[in-house]
């Protein structure tokens, strides 16, 4: 494919794919601590979501697993590790794995983070805010882009948490996730209790914050838990989702549709049923967003 | 792309004017340079502010990133190296953390799998023990069976990769009892170390469905089979067994999955 039919297919045109795509409804990430109880229930789940770094590259149990998985459900894949405005190149290798990966599971796009990792080969295991201005846009969509063509397939990037501005920021965070997904022509992957965090800590309104980011271009949401800890919210995801995290996902989706959703729970994991719980509450309001 | 609308500098988010030399034509290459040492605990909020200006979320905020940062790396070791922590915070107090940190600035890497951050943390700790460490040969053979078991769990199904020495299947001589000792410290952190038991013992994800991590501890006659499918020479303790006996050997572990029928 070349660059000019990825750009169409990574932007605005990839979003009616992706809702060509067989992934609705309400899904969870798939989590080692399920993997003996996940292919036993027999709960509604609409689809399944893996971290790939977990996967690329490795055998086992986890491959197994995820085949067996793949069979029942359909399955997206989340990044983590991509740092995909940072500094070091990609390494294409590592794409080309993950790309077999995706094929492998059918994912019809593939989701990372708005944000830097690793810096000079060192990697800080964390999803780091760029500086929001003109170069880190730049910077950031061009890679987007040269992703999508290492990974053939629509990209869509989080809006991150953030508890400090970087230095050198000039733009606020509505304007800069805006710009790099216009820019790149990609796709929004829409993390609400990421608004509502970001919101509190740095004192905005949570519903003029999520209006801000490119909603229009979101082709998933995120929700998950949050606790205090000292002056702040920390985005651990692990804890049930809030009301007022609820409250901006209905408005979301009474405003725009229904948008397949995923409940992430990565820290404290409690039994299945519980993750299942919050992805059926999503599923009650996803269908009161139905046409 | 058109110029972006900048913030209202009545906003928050804006810097002082205070620094706005300190952010004359920043660039992202220098961002990047600056706020790296920062984040790896290598240089002060202080320093990254001076030089790049200030963050409008204010220092404290902008502090936070170098403690998840190193949280991260933290939880990382303390959560793959369960019972070394066990044994560190119990009988250690306050060695953890500088052992943490002093790992991360002797190992600046960075693998994609969290886990394979750990992959050097026997050796150091191995080495820092030699150097005054004060603290049991036991942390290091138990760090090494942790990222073995993981390492095996994990590794690529290859039938090309044969037997998967040091990726599937790991053949380890410990002079304490790791198996022992980190099952009793998960059922109990109070749990002493007890004296050393040499043993050899092997590490493996078996070839059988499905394809657990387990523990074998061989007999000698298994030894032998196993130097002679690796094709060493047999140690004169494991040199004097009949063919039929070694046979035996090689067969019983193929029986357990240890190793493959057939190369």
């Amino acid at each position: 494919m070349n660059q000019s039919t990825k750009a169409s297919a990574s932007g605005r045109g990839a979003l009616a794919r992706a809702e060509d795509s067989p992934v609705r409804g309400a899904g969870i990430g798939l989590r080692r601590r399920h993997f003996s109880e996940i292919l036993e229930h027999e709960r509604p789940l609409d689809f399944l979501e893996i971290i790939p770094e977990n996967y690329v590259g490795k055998g086992g149990r986890y491959l197994h697993m995820l085949d067996a998985c793949a069979e029942r459900w359909p399955i997206l894949a989340h990044g983590v590790s991509m740092s995909i405005g940072g500094p070091d190149p990609l390494d294409h290798e590592y794409l080309a794995a993950l790309r077999q990966l995706l094929d492998r599971i059918g994912a019809p796009f593939y989701t990372d983070h708005l944000c830097f990792a690793t810096l000079g080969g060192r990697t800080t295991f964390d999803l780091l805010p760029l500086p929001f201005n003109e170069e880190a846009v730049r910077h950031t969509a061009a890679r987007v882009r040269e992703l999508a063509d290492a990974l053939d397939r629509p990209i869509a990037l989080e809006n991150i948490s953030y508890y400090a501005q970087m230095p050198t920021s000039d733009l606020d965070e509505g304007a800069f996730v805006s710009a790099v997904i216009q820019e790149a022509d990609c796709m929004l992957l829409l993390d609400v209790n990421n608004v509502f965090v970001n919101a509190r800590n740095h004192e905005l309104n949570p519903s003029e914050l999520l209006w801000q980011l490119p909603v229009d271009r979101a082709c998933q949401i995120h929700l998950a838990g949050h606790k205090l800890e000292g002056p702040r919210l920390l985005d651990n995801h692990g804890a049930p989702v809030c009301e007022e995290v609820w409250a901006l996902y209905r408005e979301v989706i009474e405003r725009c549709g229904p948008i397949p959703t995923l409940i992430e729970w990565d820290t404290q994991i409690p039994e299945l049923a519980a993750v299942l719980d919050q992805a059926d509450l999503a599923r009650v309001i996803l269908d009161e967003g139905q046409p | 792309m058109s110029s972006l609308p900048t913030k209202n500098q009545s906003t928050k988010a804006s810097a002082s004017g205070g620094e706005a030399l300190a952010r004359a034509e920043p660039t992202l290459e220098r961002f990047y340079g600056e706020i790296a040492p920062f984040l790896f605990g290598e240089t002060s909020v202080g320093a990254v502010e001076q030089r790049l200006g200030r963050s409008a979320s204010g220092s404290d905020n902008l502090e936070f990133y170098r403690v998840l940062v190193r949280r991260n790396f933290d939880r990382i070791l303390s959560e793959l190296f369960v019972s070394v922590h066990t044994l560190v915070t119990r009988d250690h107090p306050g060695l953890w953390p500088q052992l943490v940190s002093d790992y991360l600035q002797a190992n600046q890497t960075g693998p994609r799998d969290p886990n394979l951050f750990g992959l050097a943390f026997s050796d150091f700790l191995a080495a820092r023990r030699d150097q005054g460490g004060g603290y049991s040969p036991a942390l290091e053979e138990l760090a090494d069976y942790h990222m073995c078991s993981y390492l095996a769990a994990s590794a690529q199904d290859d039938p090309e990769e044969g037997d998967g020495f040091e990726v599937r299947l790991f053949v380890r001589g410990y002079t304490f009892p790791v198996i022992e000792i980190a099952k009793a410290l998960a059922k109990d952190r109070a749990t002493p170390l007890p004296e050393p038991r040499p043993a050899t013992l092997f590490i493996y994800r078996s070839l059988h469905p499905p394809h657990a991590v387990r523990i074998h501890w061989p007999t000698a006659p298994q030894l032998a089979a196993l130097a002679r499918r690796q094709g060493v020479a047999l140690p004169a303790s494991l040199s004097g067994f009949e063919v039929d006996a070694v046979d035996d050997g090689l067969a019983q572990l193929i029986s357990a999955g240890v190793l493959r029928a057939e190369l």
